[in-house]
């Protein structure tokens, strides 16, 4: 069976609490919902002196709406985005990342924290965050600091935040008017996905106005950003989806069990070909 | 340390090591064995519970981490050790076959009659995505689900 | 209503890990991390040095009548498969049994490992004591040569799949004041029975075996395996009940899978479409340790290759091979759905040669009389059955959805026959049968027939679970057997028991459930074609988005003699068939290239979730009652058998590829 190695458990109920502790500590784990940290404990994949609660602690679970400016905090549950998000558009995009993950019983354990933090190729929201430039909120115990989500990720499964470090949550401005996607691909359910890709466009008498995406997945590795700001056409659809394929054919992809390399790439054409289409095409 | 968790509207209480999953405090310590361990890294929903009214995988969560929310087992389902109407209609139309997935099927049957709208077909597979039944193909199951769903 | 469900969905079954005594010791298996290695140490825990001595030599005795290698206890001096059990550790705490376990050191000196069937046939042996690494070898049919005007080829070949029950395997092992009483989630209380007994040189009436209630199984809880030695072992060492549970990452290394099976086949036939012979070989992958099944599997595929057809020109050569994977098992079909997909897919390759339409070529090719295979199978005349179905599931409409069909038969595993107990007891009548259900609903087919008998209403009726101290002679339930042959045992009690309660001159139902009698029966049971039953199998194919395979709806018309319930056999059809296409998407066991298997969960192995769920349309006929006093076939396999090759030429209509692997390569897609 799997179990979880022996630790000490803290359970945290302000950040000074959480500060204080996670210093103390050489190689603390941070749970909120579990789905993540559980798992990581019972595969022993970790073995942490301790671990640290910080569901309790206030500013983690709070979502701020002030004027444009969204924050959503680590511990969010997923499944809640859906009603307490506003309804603009990269709000919507991030509803639509969210409630694709896993199941309905991994949604309303886990986290926004725990699916931004892993670090894994095949989280959901970082593909959405990414997209709409969203910043990670990073606390640590002189102060906090907004980092684009673009360089919070080194490589897979690693994160730029340091011991005694925490994602306080995500904050991101809100954009209306516009059109958005969220396509991914996986073999088996529940497993890792293939690819991701997540568009979010704005189109005024077919002019491109702002047109943003990102992509992930098993394939891609750590979430990547397109500079698309060149194109301005809507009718330059072919040459834009061009352009991507060509990054595409850039990237190392490996013959896995998730497919060869030559199927993982159709899917990522497919995947982006899909999501240009829903948000360009009228 | 010390774990006190609220099963069924019973309180218990036991001196437990932190790491102790919820799973095995609800089948261990409070002896409600009627969830089940299938695959212990949550692709399979066999030790699906209710916390605070959404469904998740017990096998996931330390025990600990349940502290001070309300769970509902299978055994919690009805009052008096009965049948919901769930399970019930699960029963009547023979829909389970080893019954190793009664858990499940069971709770997220119930979640998902007593929280979503518009039911249809597809919202109930997409729904039941999570729980494995290894035996029936789910058609029955699925339309067990629908029909009960449909109804409330 | 059926109680069993009931109490399930109260929480209140008896699963195996359900099961506690005080005191209890929980088990941990350590098992080796390399797929072929020299152990150089191994330190820590129960190892094959401090086994006890009778134990090894009684391993050794069984293994010395057959001429192949048999799974040890623990491994000695080699592991040959990752996650083969090298070392045991136990403690009264499940948590604290766990860390024991990784306090164990074993250090190895890697060998290469041998993975697959080409591998296998030109690497050195992995058992020292072995030419090479052939298991067995047969010859099916008989040699021909033919000047027909159309000869095909084809390599085809079915990967490994994992039963994966939702409940994995588990053991409770108490001895106790002399006897060993075991608890088990199984399919056969008498084969856990005969392999302890043997195994552990104890005398047969000093050990019992019951049944948990069983959370599936799928081929995976017939055999006696390493750990169930162990778990006796250490209970009679203790003197104190032992648990081990299986965990999923187990089930996946060590549980015995099925399939693996390849076939490299020529098609004889002429410009019209008749076919004229089959030739070729079958090689079977059984890993690294072969049993009697096993070792046989090549030649009990070849056995049924013709499949409904009348093929008067047959000649396979079957081989069973060694590699450094876990041992191969039954998986549901166990040999009828590599048949099934092997000649089904050749005829496919013959139809779109000649340019014809695959199902008129298979309607040619059915017998009008009695046809005796070359093989030494005997199938009935199926033509009429065929010909219908195809009208049944409108066949112009499947061919407008570019449907896949395929055509089958499905042999019950009648051999052996099967008991069945009846006792009244306390008001009720309780029934044990010789194939230990789980929970495939026999308790329907139990009912009606002790209602049909005796005239006892069917809430009176209890299905009881595997006890060898209440039946004492039993096979088990497997291979499509148990309607025919535990039914037919149950019956023949059944009418035992009826002459008691006339002779006595009891007449009301109620005057009999007050009664205390009790009947038992037991018969062997030979293989007829009337046993065998027919099966239509047509699938319609989707891809989504060009990447995603899927199959959008499947149909079926099955024969299934006198159906004993209508429910059960449908859950049974429609459970089989979801596994059967998943076999062609995505499910089965792959190995990395060091033989470590690369599916680490649950969903990563493949497994159907219910959005993979596609539309059924189950017709479930009867075309004649078999030889059975109670006139019922075989259904648990059928779905396995039929959903490969239908499903895999749904796929081939759309993608205008050939597909003769499964799962299917997505580079097929690229």
């Amino acid at each position: 069976m799997k179990v979880p190695p022996d630790f000490k458990y803290l359970r945290t109920y302000t950040l000074d609490e959480y500060y204080e502790k996670a210093n103390q500590l050489s190689l603390p784990l941070i749970i909120s919902g579990g789905t993540v940290a559980v798992l990581m404990l019972k595969n022993r994949i970790i073995r942490p002196e301790a671990v640290i609660d910080i569901s309790q602690i206030p500013e983690l679970n709070m979502l701020k709406i002030d004027k444009d400016d969204v924050f959503i905090g680590a511990n969010t549950k997923l499944y809640k985005l859906k009603n307490v998000l506003p309804n603009d558009s990269a709000s919507e995009l991030i509803v639509k990342s969210a409630s694709t993950i896993g199941d309905i019983a991994i949604r309303s354990m886990g986290s926004v924290g725990g699916n931004v933090c892993l670090g894994d190729p095949s989280n959901d929201l970082p593909v959405a965050l990414t997209a709409i430039d969203a910043q990670a909120v990073i606390g640590k115990k002189d102060g906090i600091t907004y980092t684009p989500i673009t360089s919070f990720y080194i490589k897979p499964f690693k994160t730029i935040l340091n011991k005694g470090e925490i994602l306080l949550g995500v904050n991101y401005k809100m954009l209306n008017g516009y059109r958005t996607s969220y396509k991914k691909h996986f073999i088996n359910f529940l497993d890792h996905y293939v690819g991701i890709v997540a568009a979010i466009a704005k189109i005024e008498e077919n002019t491109i106005k702002d047109f943003r995406m990102a992509m992930a997945g098993e394939a891609v590795g750590k979430p990547v950003k397109f500079d698309l700001s060149e194109f301005s056409k809507v009718d330059e659809i072919k040459t834009i989806k061009e352009r991507l394929f060509d990054y595409v054919n850039t990237i190392h992809v490996e013959n896995n069990r998730f497919g060869t390399a030559n199927y993982k790439k159709k899917v990522l054409y497919t995947l982006i070909s899909r999501a240009i289409d829903e948000v360009l095409k009228f | 340390m010390k774990i006190k968790l609220n099963i069924n509207g019973t309180d218990y209480e036991s001196e437990e090591e932190p790491r102790m999953l919820l799973v095995d405090f609800i089948r261990d310590v409070a002896g409600l064995k009627g969830t089940h361990v299938g695959c212990e890294t949550g692709s399979c929903g066999a030790c699906m519970v209710l916390l605070d009214g959404m469904p998740v995988k017990s096998c996931l969560m330390l025990a600990v981490q349940a502290e001070g929310k309300k769970i509902i087992t299978i055994e919690g389902l009805s009052e008096k050790n009965g049948l919901n109407k769930v399970q019930k209609a699960l029963s009547e139309k023979k829909a389970l076959q080893c019954g190793f997935c009664a858990a499940g099927f069971s709770i997220i049957g119930t979640w998902i009659s007593e929280n979503e709208k518009n039911i249809d077909d597809k919202k109930v597979k997409e729904g039941l995505a999570g729980v494995v039944c290894r035996c029936s193909g789910y058609d029955t199951i699925i339309k067990t689900i629908t029909e009960v769903a449909k109804n409330e | 209503m059926s109680e069993r469900t009931e109490k399930f969905l109260k929480g209140k079954g008896n699963f195996i890990d359900d099961i506690t005594f005080p005191d209890m010791l929980y088990l941990e298996i350590v098992r080796s991390r390399k797929a072929h290695a020299k152990l150089l140490k191994v330190k820590g825990g129960l190892t094959a040095d401090n086994l006890d001595l009778t134990l090894i030599s009684t391993g050794e005795s069984y293994r010395k009548g057959k001429n192949y290698e048999v799974e040890p206890v623990l491994a000695k001096e080699k592991v040959l498969y990752y996650g083969q059990p090298v070392s045991a550790v136990y403690d009264k705490d499940r948590y604290k049994a766990k860390d024991l376990a990784e306090t164990v050191e074993i250090s190895y000196e890697e060998l290469k490992p041998v993975l697959t069937i080409e591998d296998s046939l030109s690497s050195k042996p992995i058992h020292d004591s072995k030419k090479d690494n052939i298991v067995s070898s047969f010859e099916v049919g008989k040699k021909f040569s033919l000047g027909s005007k159309i000869k095909l080829s084809d390599e085809l070949f079915m990967e490994r799949v994992l039963p994966n029950p939702l409940e994995t395997r588990g053991i409770v092992a108490f001895y106790n004041s002399g006897k060993l009483n075991v608890w088990i989630s199984t399919q056969s209380v008498y084969s856990i029975k005969n392999g302890l007994t043997r195994i552990l040189g104890l005398n047969p009436e000093d050990i019992n075996v019951y049944q948990s209630d069983t959370g599936g199984a799928f081929g995976s809880k017939s055999a006696v395996y390493p750990e169930y030695v162990i778990a006796s072992y250490l209970s009679i060492k203790t003197k104190k009940p032992i648990k081990w549970i299986e965990s999923r990452e187990e089930h996946i290394s060590s549980t015995r899978p099925g399939r693996g099976a390849k076939a490299q086949l020529k098609i004889y036939g002429d410009e019209k479409g008749k076919i004229e012979g089959i030739e070729g070989k079958i090689l079977v992958d059984v890993g690294a340790f072969a049993d009697d099944l096993s070792s046989t599997s090549p030649s009990w595929i070849g056995y049924q290759i013709t499949g409904p057809y009348m093929i008067e020109n047959v000649f396979i050569e079957g081989y069973s091979v060694y590699t450094n994977k876990a041992p191969l098992g039954p998986y549901r079909g166990a040999g009828r759905p590599e048949a099934t997909f092997f000649i089904e897919r050749m005829i496919d390759l013959y139809a779109d040669y000649l340019g014809l339409d695959p199902v008129d070529v298979r309607l040619k090719n059915l017998p009008e009389k009695l046809f005796e295979s070359p093989t030494g199978l005997k199938v009935l005349p199926s033509k009429a059955f065929f010909e219908e179905g195809i009208k049944k599931l409108n066949y112009a409409e499947l061919k407008k959805n570019k449907a896949g069909v395929s055509f089958g038969i499905l042999i019950p595993a009648v051999y052996g026959g099967e008991s069945a107990k009846i006792k009244i007891e306390s008001g009720a009548v309780k029934v044990w049968l010789g194939g230990n259900a789980h929970w495939q609903r026999h308790e329907l087919f139990v009912k009606r027939i002790i209602k049909e008998v005796l005239g006892i209403p069917e809430d009176k009726v209890i299905l009881m679970n595997g006890n060898t101290s209440e039946l004492e002679k039993g096979i088990g339930t497997w291979g499509s057997r148990s309607a025919i042959t535990a039914g037919y045992a149950l019956y023949k009690a059944a009418l035992a028991l009826k002459e008691k309660v006339e002779k006595m001159g009891l007449k009301e139902p109620q005057q009999v459930l007050s009664s205390e009698l009790s009947s038992e029966y037991y018969e062997n049971m030979q293989l007829d074609p009337s046993m065998i039953s027919f099966l239509l199998t047509a699938a319609i194919a989707e891809i989504d988005e060009g990447i995603k395979p899927a199959i959008k709806e499947i149909l079926a018309y099955y024969d299934v003699g006198e159906p004993l319930s209508s429910e059960a056999i449908y859950g049974q059809i429609t459970g089989g068939l979801l596994m059967g296409i998943q076999e062609v998407l995505t499910e089965a066991l792959k190995y990395d290239e060091k033989g470590k298997p690369v599916a680490e969960t649950l969903s990563a192995t493949g497994i159907a979730y219910s959005i993979n769920a596609p539309k059924y349309d189950v017709q479930i006929t009867s075309f004649g009652r078999s030889s059975a006093p109670h006139g019922a076939k075989g259904v648990g396999e059928a779905g396995t058998v039929g959903a490969p090759p239908a499903s895999a030429r749904a796929i081939e209509n759309l993608i205008k590829k050939r597909i003769n692997s499964l799962p299917i390569n997505l580079d097929l897609l690229a």
